[in-house]
């Protein structure tokens, strides 16, 4: 008998080549019962390990091996205090530089079983740890005879592994490419101390004893070790975060009189209504044990004045109180139940959003109140892709980066690599592409790769706060930003039983917050965040009605926009609605509920939904609609179609759904419904995978929505110059100023006097920020912004050269942005780069005054002409990125008004008819067919509006390869109206 | 006695070329670049290819999308330096003084030739019709008192193909020209000159040389030279330094180390081999690498005393090829130049071990063979396995 005790999945990361399915399923079908996860100085995937083994009848034995150089040692969990010493020495290993291999390991041996196959190891190990403890790891080949030679003579009993880093022999090509990823080489320059020898693959008993026919004790060994490695992790229960209250009360009164103090603040008197919705929540936060759990969340939001909760903590009232969120769950009917039920198991999630500006602090606040040993960020496992897999192996083999991107450039990132071949064979973009040696050989090693743990990265906004040391729990490893991470994503994290907070950074609420300040400079108007409330503002909602809102937080993108024109509503509830009906899965359900919306009848989907799916017309639309069918139509009980529901989101679920599918189906038909009612209802189900909001959360966006919306409303020009100096909207700043003109609104130039880093409004005009000049040291910016501040503003050029001595290639992007044109309005910008030059020669040749070419005065300055209008227009675009002073269609004016073309704001005049139109490109959305052909949304606009169209994949094949953001359309189409929205039908286009 | 110096350039030197090499490549668009190379700019467009739009520096890709028949052909420095060869060697029929510039273009001091070959403007005329009828290559000539002016006459004078300045008339015919055509100024002072607004050579021209010195400082007096079209740079015949070259493009590319240890074996084998039939030593091998994408790396090596022994050759070369070898990336062009070369000493016994003089002795062995059996009747097995065979010069 034998077990393995030294094997590594895909998360030895560019080591091991097999998943740990792959593994547990090959140890079962060669006859083993036990086998051990010993991964490279990490537990990156222990927990999937855990269920899966469980999953395929295998006992999981718990282990890593710590390598450090030419070092190795594999240790074994025995005991929960083994697991605990073995995330501290992993911990230690990545963190502590210069890290003690040995110090470390005997400090931290309780529990653990260790062998090794490094003799200067185990010879100073050998003293140290408990006999039984120690063994020496012999595995076949050359070294295991001198090994057991060493073993005997210094009485350590051996153990027999083999080192397993794939499940079949043939595998070994695949490790040895994914070693020279890892090492940035060829095959045929891979050091031989990085590779592992062809024989590590998961051999049976019967091989394994046919490796060590003279020292039978060796495989014995592994079965006793294996029998006294029975620990099973457990970390009884959920854990929380814990905050100590000072006020002497448990945290559960603190809790409960913190609720009720916001209660007051928020609705001004407790009615009966809020009590007891508040002492049903709170009765339910006391059974689960989660009131310390509010008060960090709480903690941390009051960090920051603007917040947004999101997620199902929306549903709260408790956190409405906490002020964590800001929708009253109590007006807009959102369900506690849906947060947090007696059924569920698993730690709820509360996720806040910051400005993501501020969300740094806000981390380093938290890292600090709870100390860095007890807090930690969540890991990404970022994997391979088709794009990388190709692109990484191609590499091994020499190939140019051209040449692979000319398969790579077509791989949508989207793709799983196991479709590869397939792809490049069928797919019409590779219609004329021919594949010679060695890509066959590529496309067959990247499918093999699809999925592989690639490395780590940070979550974007989750941590993790325990209790005790994080280490006790999980390993970590420092990451270059200089926080901490834990080795499991957020999937394994929940399933371990770690409580997670999503701090995530949000751009509009920083807009929200730099307009609300821009306004109280301008106008003295002080609006309170908390309080505010615009939802029945009438100007808000016109707009919001219309899908006027570029600009505007979650409506601005063209899909949510037609969307909103063709519902023609602009109240709360129906934008709740529509922030989560437009996910991509559920595209086609849309125009349904547009139908409907517009008062066609329908028959609900079966009569025990009816009453269910009422507020939404029938349609599954929040992310609860899954449970709540689940429920009435197939009797799950609430956990279950929790679970139901959270799979539908997960990543390692592919298999489960088909499970859920089973019981769905067998149980519905019991109940009597038809077959077909069913698969309708299913279907929409599968609508949700990917990813799907509840309504709270969607509540809390719409919120937020607003009031971004009524900031555009109200003040326009403070609005999108917070909007563009917050970046990362939808739209490019080019975008956003274009609209802005249409709003009409006075977009100026950068001035030296005037403009300040970032954009700046007042009274309808929006001043272009030093921030927009490209190529331009921001220490020079900042120099001449804070000497200004201090010493007033610049008198004239030389004033400005003498007090702020910029490098003269700052000074020349000022010049040619017109930075001076305002001060020095009588003096042409080439006479101005005379002045300089002329300043810098003299201030070096001060400098330097051994140089004797200045020691006459200088001639006077000779009479320069400005640059031509031309020159200046490229003056501007080389400084700014693009053209600020004017729309660049403009420029083709003389071309433009021979021609007989439609003009974009009279476009709903001509529904139905062939138009040609004038067109800037502003966004476009690529997406596919049902049978999987191209196609483009592309958004357009002249001087006077924006507007949709669309490029079917004929249309599409034909002119994609024209569309650029830097030229002049001619675009001709059929106008269609759909619920009062036009989109134009592209039906050919041109340069103009 | 009054300068006379003509400046030629033949008319898209790459395409031109390589059309004579290949005829179906003619009367197409077709550009040269490095089709392999990212970011790869193009280096000449043939007048189809600027018919539509393309011009020498811009992008690959930009210019496949102006022009969807375009072809593309890699440059060829092989061909070109052959081609080069034969021009300087007709140049050289006209004037004993000619200044290679690039490929395909040259100055020529023609002063004092006039009883030889007429005015200069015929003797240009002679040249260009000269180089037509033997190489079949078209060219623009200048003709000028100093290089800067027949150079921009040559530049500025399509579509006509000969361009004769008039001493006296110098300054005269370059001052409407954008200050771009200057030859010899740096790119960050054109700019500079572009931005003060000064776009002509006229406007250089028309400001006073203390005006030029406060501004640019020492280069003031050039630009203040040139744009009078004063230029008194004599023009300077190359200086040739003896070298040897082997190269080799391989069928397919490759970064398997092997394969390319044997072909630079080969390499090796067939420089020590025309050093010996010589009777010449190297003391410098130069290592040139270029990859599938065109990057290039090179490195060099001084041998510590001359030496023509395969194996002595190959001993460095292996140890500089694993310097110059740093990208994983494939190789396709392997090349050794074997440079210092000195006439070589018969190696006597005095200062020689007993086994370098067995190496001697069989490689004499090996070449006696060679050349009564012909040069690949015998190879080293490392040898064989180049791609490339041995040739007797």
């Amino acid at each position: 008998m034998f077990v393995h005790l030294n094997v590594h999945s895909y998360y030895s990361f560019c080591r091991g080549v097999n998943s740990i399915e792959e593994l547990c399923r090959a140890a079962r079908d060669r006859g083993m019962d036990r086998l051990a996860l010993t991964d490279t100085n990490g537990l990156y995937g222990l927990i999937w390990f855990l269920q899966i083994a469980r999953e395929t009848g295998i006992v999981p034995i718990i282990g890593a091996e710590i390598t450090v150089e030419n070092l190795r040692a594999t240790l074994l969990v025995r005991t929960m205090e083994g697991y605990r010493n073995l995330c501290r020495i992993i911990s230690l290993r990545h963190l502590e530089k210069p890290f003690s291999f040995l110090n470390t390991i005997v400090r931290y041996s309780a529990g653990l079983i260790i062998l090794s196959d490094s003799v200067p190891l185990l010879n100073l190990m050998r003293n140290d740890i408990i006999p039984g403890d120690l063994y020496v790891e012999l595995r076949p080949g050359a070294r295991r005879l001198q090994l057991l030679t060493y073993a005997k003579s210094v009485k350590l009993p051996a153990v027999a592994t083999n080192g397993v880093y794939f499940v079949d022999q043939n595998d070994h090509a695949l490790h040895r490419v994914l070693r020279a990823i890892d090492c940035n080489t060829s095959l045929s320059r891979l050091p031989s101390d990085e590779i592992q020898p062809p024989s590590s693959w998961l051999k049976s008993a019967d091989e394994m004893a046919v490796d060590f026919p003279d020292y039978p004790e060796a495989l014995a060994n592994s079965v006793r070790i294996a029998d006294r490695c029975t620990c099973d992790l457990n970390f009884g229960g959920t854990i929380f975060p814990s905050l100590k209250v000072t006020t002497g009360e448990s945290t559960f009164d603190y809790l409960k009189r913190e609720s009720y103090e916001g209660a007051i603040r928020r609705y001004g008197a407790v009615t009966k209504q809020i009590q007891k919705r508040m002492d049903y929540e709170l009765k339910i936060i006391k059974q689960k044990g989660f009131a310390p759990y509010f008060l960090v969340v709480q903690d941390i939001v009051r960090q920051s004045k603007r917040t947004c909760g999101r997620g199902s903590a929306a549903a709260s009232l408790v956190s409405y109180c906490l002020g964590i969120t800001h929708v009253d769950p109590i007006e807009h009917d959102l369900f506690f139940e849906r947060f947090l039920n007696q059924g569920r198991e698993d730690p709820p999630d509360i996720d806040v959003d910051f400005p993501w500006d501020e969300r740094d602090e806000i981390l380093d606040y938290v890292f600090q109140k709870y100390g860095a040993e007890r807090t930690a960020m969540i890991a990404n496992h970022v994997t391979f892709k088709s794009r990388a897999a190709v692109r990484e192996i191609a590499k091994v083999y020499g190939l140019p980066n051209t040449e692979i991107k000319t398969v790579t450039d077509k791989l949508s990132s989207f793709y799983r690599a196991n479709r590869i071949s397939d792809i490049v064979h069928s797919h019409p973009v590779y219609k004329h592409q021919q594949f010679p040696e060695p890509w066959p050989e590529i496309f067959e090693l990247a499918e093999k790769l699809d999925g592989h743990p690639r490395n780590l990265s940070i979550h974007c906004g989750g941590v993790v706060i325990t209790p005790d040391p994080i280490d006790h729990y999980v390993p970590m490893e420092p990451m270059p930003k200089g926080v901490n991470i834990i080795q499991w994503e957020k999937d394994q994290t929940e399933e371990a039983g770690l409580v997670k907070i999503d701090l995530l950074g949000n751009r509009s609420l920083a807009v929200i917050r730099d307009a609300l300040a821009n306004i109280a400079a301008n106008y003295n108007v002080e609006i309170d965040y908390a309080t505010w409330n615009p939802l029945y503002d009438r100007e808000t909602r016109r707009l919001i009605q219309t899908g006027d809102t570029i600009g505007v937080f979650y409506v601005e993108s063209p899909a949510m926009r037609l969307l909103q024109k063709k519902s023609g509503t602009s109240d709360f509830e129906h934008l709740v609605i529509h922030s989560s009906i437009i996910r991509p899965a559920a595209n086609h359900y849309i125009n349904e509920y547009l139908r409907r919306l517009h008062g066609e009848p329908y028959d609900p989907l079966h009569p025990l939904l009816e009453e269910l799916l009422k507020e939404t017309y029938g349609i599954m639309c929040y992310q609860e609609d899954v449970s709540k069918v689940a429920i009435a139509l197939a009797d799950f009980d609430p956990a279950e179609a929790d679970q139901l529901r959270k799979i539908l989101s997960k990543k390692r679920a592919s298999t489960k759904i088909e499970d859920f599918k089973g019981k769905f189906y067998e149980r519905a038909l019991k109940k009597n419904i038809p077959r077909s009612s069913i698969d309708k209802i299913w279907n929409m189900i599968l609508s949700f995978t990917g990813y799907s909001f509840c309504k709270a959360h969607s509540a809390s966006f719409a919120l937020v929505s607003y009031k971004s919306c009524y900031l555009r409303a109200h003040y326009p020009a403070e609005f999108m110059a917070a909007v563009i100096n917050n970046q990362g909207g939808y739209y490019s700043t080019f975008a956003y100023i274009s609209e802005a003109r249409r709003m009409g609104l006075i977009v100026e130039l950068p001035d030296i006097n005037e403009s300040r880093w970032e954009y700046t409004a007042s009274d309808r005009r929006i001043r272009v920020g030093f921030m927009q000049l490209k190529n331009i040291k921001a220490d020079t910016i900042d120099h001449l912004i804070s000497e200004r501040d201090r010493n007033g503003p610049y008198q004239h050029f030389h004033d400005f050269l003498k007090r702020v001595d910029p490098d003269p290639a700052d000074a020349r992007i000022l010049i040619k942005a017109g930075a001076f044109d305002w001060l020095e309005h009588d003096t042409s910008r080439p006479e101005l780069m005379w002045r300089l030059l002329l300043w810098h020669n003299q201030s070096t040749h001060t400098k330097n005054t051994t140089l004797a070419l200045f020691d006459e005065p200088p001639p006077p300055i000779p009479r320069m002409q400005n640059y031509d209008s031309a020159t200046m227009l490229e003056h501007e675009c080389e400084t700014l990125g693009f053209l600020i002073s004017r729309h660049p269609l403009t420029l083709y004016h003389e071309r433009i008004i021979k021609m007989k073309y439609i003009r974009a704001h009279d476009l709903c005049r001509h529904s139905g008819e062939f138009v040609i139109l004038i067109g800037w490109l502003v966004t476009r959305k690529m997406t596919r067919t049902k049978d999987d052909e191209m196609m483009e949304f592309v958004s357009f606009e002249d001087t006077t509006a924006i507007y949709e169209t669309v490029f079917f994949p004929e249309v599409y094949n034909k002119f994609c390869y024209m569309l650029t953001y830097s030229k002049p359309y001619l675009i001709r189409g059929r106008v269609l109206q759909e619920f009062g929205a036009v989109t134009v039908q592209v039906e050919g286009i041109e340069f103009l | 006695m009054e300068r006379q110096v003509i400046h030629i350039d033949v008319n898209s030197f790459a395409v031109s070329v390589a059309r004579i090499k290949d005829a179906s490549l003619r009367g197409r668009p077709l550009v040269v670049a490095y089709p392999r190379m990212e970011r790869s700019l193009v280096h000449t467009a043939s007048q189809e290819a600027r018919a539509c739009g393309i011009r020498p520096g811009i992008p690959l890709n930009v210019a496949r999308k102006l022009c969807r028949e375009l072809m593309v052909i890699s440059p060829d420095p092989i061909l070109y330096a052959r081609a080069s060869q034969a021009i300087y060697t007709i140049l050289t029929e006209f004037s004993p003084i000619v200044e290679p510039v690039g490929y395909g273009s040259a100055y020529l001091d023609m002063t004092g030739t006039t009883r030889l070959f007429g005015i200069t403007r015929d003797a240009a005329y002679k040249l260009q019709q000269e180089i037509v009828s033997r190489l079949r290559l078209e060219s623009t000539a200048g003709v000028a008192s100093n290089k800067l002016v027949s150079k921009i006459a040559s530049a500025v004078i399509q579509p006509v193909s000969l361009q004769n300045v008039i001493s006296g008339a110098e300054e005269k015919f370059i001052a409407p020209f954008r200050v771009g055509y200057l030859p010899g100024i740096d790119q960050q002072i054109k700019q500079q000159l572009v931005e003060l607004n000064i776009q002509r050579i006229r406007d250089i021209a028309s400001l006073s040389l203390s005006h030029l010195t406060t501004i640019f400082g020492r280069i003031g007096i050039r630009l203040y030279q040139v744009s009078h079209g004063i230029d008194k740079t004599p023009v300077n015949p190359p200086r040739q330094i003896p070298m040897l070259l082997e190269e080799c493009t391989l069928a397919d590319d490759s970064n398997d180390l092997d394969r390319l240890r044997a072909e630079l074996y080969g390499l090796i084998e067939r420089g020590a081999l025309r050093l010996r039939l010589s009777q010449r030593t190297t003391q410098k091998i130069v290592l040139d690498i270029e990859y599938s994408d065109h990057k290039k790396a090179y490195g060099q090596k001084k041998l510590p005393r001359g030496t023509y022994l395969d194996r002595e050759l190959f001993y460095y070369a292996e140890s500089l090829m694993e310097r110059v070898l740093q990208r994983r990336t494939r190789v396709r062009r392997l090349a050794v130049r074997y440079a210092v070369l000195a006439p070589a000493v018969p190696q006597g016994s005095l200062f020689t071990s007993k086994q370098e003089q067995q190496n001697i002795r069989l490689t004499d062995a090996v070449d006696r063979i060679r050349l009564k059996y012909g040069a690949n009747a015998i190879r080293s097995a490392m040898g064989m396995a180049a791609s490339c065979g041995i040739v007797i010069q």
